[in-house]
């Protein structure tokens, strides 16, 4: 780390400055092209997933489909799969038969479960003017009750985290599908022309284990994939020049760089692709301030530092990603995707889930909370929509004895902000929390309503795969709808 | 609604055939006009009726007005269409920029300035077309087409779903598959054949010494599953077949070995068949009959159905147990004591390097501990004293924090060496190199065999394997079928013989798709603007009677993609300009604003391949050898990969992006910036996207600044003035000279940095001053894109 970076960025800032900012100036473009610009620019795309099967409805491009409740979302992902029944959904009957055989068939995903149903460990809470039930493990969260959107009944297509987390994110267990922050990116295009769309703050310690599949944009343009902003050191890969090219040195060289476009261009002025990519450069001068400057936390009370737990290091890291996630939410960026410490499956509670569930409230409950209270003070949580969810949920039964292992068939998540129903518990379970009963939520029908409140219809934000119109939910096949209840009406 | 398909033109007099290769069918109109109605309306004609699912017929010549224009058949279809909207072909290309095109084109490499001036200089008529079959002659054709080709076969060499940087699952030896592909297109083996090799070599001879399924031995020693001494040929016909092992196969892994996981290999791999070879996509008809295409449930479980006696889900290998070893085992004996000798060399080498090495080291590791602060020194000598798991847990905290003050590398030992002993030590580190690449290895390879007898396969009721629903026999989609039943023998051997069977109209389809993809990577679009999907659902042709007559002509020359080549590269379509002159400019943006008549060349951006590979040559540092194991990769801790520091081979990083690890998910990440695809199935056709990660990687990857002062020092060596120098720098990487008001740009350029770094020695000065100007012509719009 350097010794004064602020002051540094400012001379870089000053260094590069708009010498041939002029030459970002577009010259008119033919109207034909501009949509084949606009798709291979990556641009805002909404209007242009156009197929030879379809015609757009005659959208503006970069427009919702109809007025949207929320400009953006933050996704807290809970990796590894929090146990449903032991923090957001209360089984008497479980506690009951603690140590007794199950009576429902269980299918096992890895060696060493029993058929030993396990009771949860920690007591239950009523929280708020709803009375919401929720773990005391999550006293902060409890805190918002009535702003929470408790959802018991979901269910997804596979066991495994990898897949489970591509699910989650694609709609899909297979790899290779664009994830939901991609689709939004590709239907409203940026909010910030001066920072990615969509920004993945990631442990920099490591990956889970379905790594950048968790932002892929698939076979959308690689433009919508999800930018990794590191919270340590040089927020974006090759951001800056190595030490030995100085701001001046690199602006000389960019402004020769231009001249020399700027002649190939005009040989070419139908081609505005051409344009895009000269303003890139000037735009790389200019994010090595933005992106520096929406990742700087120096000017942040010691009240916000506090209500991140940025002063405990069980909570630091974590908390720091939270409240970047609010910074570039009102810098602009549409879909901001954190997870919490540590490499691997955090949540994975195979072996002693009293200790790890135990540890991985601490750590997430305040600083999720934070961002919460920190974005309604704001005035930011009806515009952004939080969802708190893992990749799938727990087994009822033991594994290892005083463990749980993966269930597809059953998960809990939370929403606030963004327009969805606070003080609200949608769903059930089957007497052990095993698998989704009633009011069954499936990922796509949780990403057609993400998709509702971001003004996108889910049937219409489509776009060409191998030639036909493919889409998030893929509802003809998977039968997505948005759950309406779910909505503040 | 989807728009209305544009009808094709009425058949148009034959009259030029004369000037033409003959066609082998008699001419009658290629394609009716029923065609013309839109094929989903709710009177429409049976879907089997759509263009790209009948049998080929050499369409009729058309007539055109511009016939000195006229240099290969490909210029009719192309003029007819212009004409019958009073356009015309662009004026050729000038020859330098033509040059360029064409190399890159048919070997994804720029010309060298020696080639380029030698070209230019070549006064004969037929300089360009002996450039042509130079070119499709060059071993670099093989490396650039197989590329196109193992994008659609979705080549990879990770097994399972890539989703941890450092922990890719190699599918061993499948490199020598991409090197077969290679192989086979220099060579111009006919398609057909080289179809068949892929899906059913290994059914072409008897090659097995084991029975079927004999699956638990070879998960005790994989090793040790050896067939019968193979010759050369026999063994590329089992390489060959690795392309039906490109499909993500997860089933290595314990908990993803289930019937849920392994049905997903078969549909992948169904699905990567059909939109690379059928140019279909038919993945929907697993769970319904398809909505667009004449392809049924049925259709689709019935080509499921050739694939399950080599993927039973009943009795399954795990991929890391498949390859087969074509070594014999006389040859692995006589491998392990020449390895052994090897390495006691290689081993005695090292020691002598130690000896110059390990004192530096050792003085380099005491200053750093000695730049400590005494107490802290002090503690890490005592924990450094004792074996790793007596220290406390304070002590390795201490290690660990103090380590990067502390670890001495590499680098810093190398750079502490006398001239002397640093000449010592480079040459006993090339002795030991040499060494390591006479290791012999143990051959490997990946390919596709039954397990056993085939089992009865079902028709999964909503695509769901836990509901089977009527049992199916293997055969083609009915629309391809015809009446013909399919030939007898394995079953594989029996899809490959069908598929390209004279008359078919399976042939038919595939020679269209090949001859698609062929005009979309030479013109940036295909003639259906889909490559992976010439059915209902994807775009029109939009030249269908060239589509038809390429294909007819690709079918009746033997399946040879060469002669291909030739008519397409030699015509006057693919020698246009960028530019139209600018009278025909003004009237054609109206009539064809987005070009698809070809009134001009289309500026096409290179793929990420041909970017580095570019860079590389132009700084003279690309290895141009051919083929061998793939490049290893590594993630660094800020989430790019780079080319792995640690290489067996050190002129690895040099190689062609074609031989670095290819990953599915965690590629170069130069290469990914650039649109290097995700490989979850296939890829039939890139993107090419305009994204601000390219600029940031142009400007300040470490790899294109290495590259750029590697550049520089090339053009400095260069005897002449520093006019002479700017010029082969501008040669080098654009193929031209500066204009006038780029050398003063440049010189102006020069000159300031020239004073920048006046306090640098001299020679310096100079590499770094002409570094940021060659940088800079590497990150121009000229050198991404081919004209």
């Amino acid at each position: 780390m350097w010794n004064n970076p602020r002051s540094r960025r400012r001379e870089e800032a000053e260094a590069l400055a708009p010498r041939s900012i002029r030459l970002l100036r577009s010259a008119a473009t033919p109207p034909l092209s501009r949509r084949a610009m606009l798709h291979r620019t990556g641009l805002g795309l909404g209007g242009l997933a156009l197929t030879s099967l379809f015609h757009s409805a005659g959208r503006t491009t970069g427009a919702p489909h109809f007025p949207a409740k929320a400009k953006a979302i933050i996704l807290l992902f809970q990796s590894g799969g929090p146990g449903q029944m032991d923090l957001f959904d209360r089984k008497p009957e479980l506690q009951k038969r603690d140590g007794q055989k199950t009576p429902i068939a269980i299918d096992k995903f890895l060696p060493g479960n029993t058929d030993q149903l396990i009771a949860c460990p920690f007591p239950f809470r009523h929280y708020g003017q709803c009375g919401m039930e929720l773990s005391e493990l999550l006293p902060n969260l409890g805190g918002l009750a009535d702003q929470l959107c408790l959802v018991r009944s979901m269910h997804t297509g596979h066991d495994n985290h990898t897949e489970g987390t591509v699910m989650l994110n694609t709609g899909h267990f297979t790899m290779g599908r664009p994830t939901i922050g991609a689709w939004i990116s590709y239907g409203l295009g940026t909010g910030n022309r001066n920072l990615p769309t969509y920004v993945v703050l990631r442990d920099p310690a490591g990956y889970d284990t379905a790594g950048s599949l968790a932002w892929s944009p698939g076979w959308l343009s690689a433009a919508h994939g999800g930018t990794e902003f590191s919270s340590r050191g040089v927020p974006v890969p090759n951001l800056r020049p190595p030490a030995h090219i100085s701001a001046e040195a690199r602006r000389d060289d960019l402004d020769f760089l231009a001249t020399l476009n700027q002649q190939h261009r005009r040989s070419f002025p139908r081609e505005s692709e051409l344009e895009a990519r000269i303003g890139n450069y000037e735009l790389a001068a200019r994010m090595q301030t933005s992106a520096t400057t929406a990742l700087d936390l120096a000017n942040e009370s010691p009240a916000t530092r506090a209500l991140y737990g940025l002063d405990d290091t069980a909570t630091a890291g974590y908390g720091t990603r939270c409240l970047l996630a609010r910074r570039l939410v009102e810098s602009g960026v549409r879909f901001v995707q954190v997870y919490p410490d540590q490499q691997g499956q955090v949540w994975d509670t195979h072996n002693n889930m009293q200790r790890d569930t135990e540890k991985m409230c601490h750590q997430t409950d305040l600083p999720s909370a934070g961002l919460l209270k920190d974005l309604h003070a704001r005035g930011l949580l009806d515009s952004t929509i939080v969802l708190w969810a893992g990749e799938f949920g727990r087994l009822p039964v033991s594994q290892n004895g005083t463990g749980r292992d993966h269930n597809k068939h059953a998960f809990s998540l939370l929403l606030a902000g963004g327009g969805f129903r606070g003080g609200q518990t949608y769903g059930e379970t089957d007497e052990f929390g095993y698998k989704a009963t009633v009011n069954r939520v499936s990922v796509s029908d949780l990403h057609a309503t993400l998709l509702h409140q971001l003004g996108l219809d889910h049937t219409q934000l489509t776009a060409e795969h191998h030639g036909r119109p493919d889409s998030l939910t893929d509802a003809p096949v998977t039968g997505a709808q948005v759950v309406r209840e779910l909505i503040a009406r | 609604m989807r728009p209305a398909r544009r009808p094709f033109p009425s058949a148009i007099p034959c009259l030029l055939a004369a000037l033409l290769l003959a066609p082998t069918v008699a001419s009658k109109a290629a394609v009716p006009e029923s065609a013309a109605k839109p094929a989903l309306a709710g009177n429409a004609p049976p879907r089997g009726d759509h263009w790209a699912f009948r049998p080929l017929v050499a369409p009729p010549v058309p007539v055109v007005k511009s016939t000195a224009r006229v240099r290969t058949s490909v210029d009719v279809f192309v003029l007819a269409r212009l004409e019958t909207k009073g356009l015309t072909l662009a004026p050729d290309a000038a020859r330098a920029v033509l040059l360029r095109r064409l190399f890159f084109d048919l070997t994804g490499l720029p010309p060298g300035p020696e080639e380029l001036t030698a070209f230019l200089a070549d006064p004969a008529p037929d300089a360009y077309e002996k450039m042509v079959d130079r070119l499709l002659a060059s071993s670099h054709y093989g490396e650039r087409w197989g590329r196109h080709w193992l994008d659609a076969a979705g080549y990879a060499d990770t097994i399972g779903t890539d989703n941890d940087v450092n922990g890719g699952k190699v599918r061993v030896g499948m490199w020598r598959y991409r090197d077969y592909v290679v192989r086979s297109l220099n060579a111009d083996q006919p398609f057909d054949r080289f179809l068949l090799e892929q899906l059913a070599g290994d059914q072409r001879f008897a090659w097995r010494r084991d029975k079927c399924g004999q699956n638990t031995d070879r998960e005790k020693n994989p090793d040790q599953f050896q067939p019968v001494p193979l010759t050369a040929e026999q063994k590329e016909w089992l390489i060959a077949t690795g392309f039906l092992r490109t499909a993500v196969d997860g089933t290595n892994n314990y908990e993803r070995n289930r019937p849920l996981e392994r049905h997903q290999v078969l549909y992948d791999t169904v699905e990567i068949l059909t939109s690379n070879v059928l140019g279909l996509t038919v993945q929907c008809a697993r769970c319904h009959d398809h909505k667009y295409d004449p392809v049924t449930q049925r259709d689709y479980f019935r080509l499921l159905a050739f694939l399950t006696p080599a993927y039973n889900p009943a009795q399954w290998t795990q991929p890391q147990f498949r390859h087969v070893v074509a070594s014999t085992p006389a040859e692995v004996e006589t491998m392990k004591p020449f390895n052994a000798d090897l390495d006691k060399q290689m081993n005695e080498l090292g020691g002598r390097q130690g000896k110059i090495r390990t004192p530096h080291r050792q003085r380099l590791a005491a200053a750093k501990l000695a730049a400590l602060p005494a107490d802290i020194a002090a503690a890490l000598k005592a924990a450094q004293a004792l074996a790793a798991d007596k220290r406390t847990a304070e002590q390795k905290n201490l290690i660990e924090t103090t380590a990067p003050m502390t670890r001495v590398t590499d680098e810093e030992v190398t750079a502490a060496l006398t001239p002397e002993e640093r000449q010592a030590d480079a040459t006993l580190e090339q002795e030991k190199a040499a060494l390591r690449a006479r290791r012999r290895e143990i051959e490997k390879l990946q390919a596709i065999w039954d397990v056993a007898e085939p089992p009865p396969t079902f028709l999964f009721k909503q695509g769901n394997y836990e509901l089977p629903g009527a049992e199916v026999t293997p055969g083609l989609p009915a629309v391809l079928a015809g009446s013909a039943p399919l030939p007898d023998g394995p079953r594989r051997l029996a899809l490959a013989q069908a598929l390209t069977a004279p008359g078919s109209r399976s042939a038919a389809l595939i020679a269209r798709v090949q001859m698609n993809r062929l005009w979309h990577h030479h013109f940036g679009r295909g003639i259906v603007a889909t490559p992976g999907n010439l059915g209902l659902s994807g775009a029109p042709p939009t030249h269908p009677e060239l589509l038809e007559f390429l294909a007819a002509e690709f079918v009746r020359g033997g399946w040879k993609f060469k002669a291909m080549h030739r008519l397409i590269v030699n015509s006057t379509a693919y020698r246009q300009a960028a530019h139209a002159t600018p009278e025909l400019a003004t009237q054609a943006v109206n009539i064809d604003p987005d070009n698809t008549l070809l009134w001009h060349t289309r500026l096409r951006r290179l793929e990420s391949e041909a970017v580095r590979d570019a860079i590389l040559t132009v700084a003279g540092r690309l290895d141009r050898r051919v083929g061998g194991p793939f490049v290893p990769l590594e993630g660094r801790p800020d989430g790019t990969v780079a080319i792995a520091k640690n290489q067996a081979d050190p002129d690895g990083p040099r190689r062609r992006s074609l031989y670095l690890y290819a990953r599915r998910n965690f590629n170069l990440s130069l290469l990914s910036a650039f649109d290097q695809p995700l490989v979850a199935t296939n890829c039939t056709g890139r993107q090419s996207s305009v994204v601000v990660p390219q600029a940031l990687a142009l400007l300040n990857d470490p790899a294109v600044l290495e590259a750029a002062d590697a550049f520089a020092r090339r053009v400095l060596a260069l005897n002449g003035s520093s006019a002479d120098r700017l010029a082969f720098a501008f040669r080098l990487a654009l193929c031209r000279a500066p204009s006038a008001a780029e050398a003063t740009a440049a010189a102006a350029l020069l000159d300031r940095h020239a004073r920048r770094y006046a306090d640098l020695p001299a020679d310096d000065a100079a590499v770094r001053a002409l570094s940021h100007l060659c940088q800079m012509l590497l990150c121009t719009n000229e050198f991404l894109y081919v004209e």
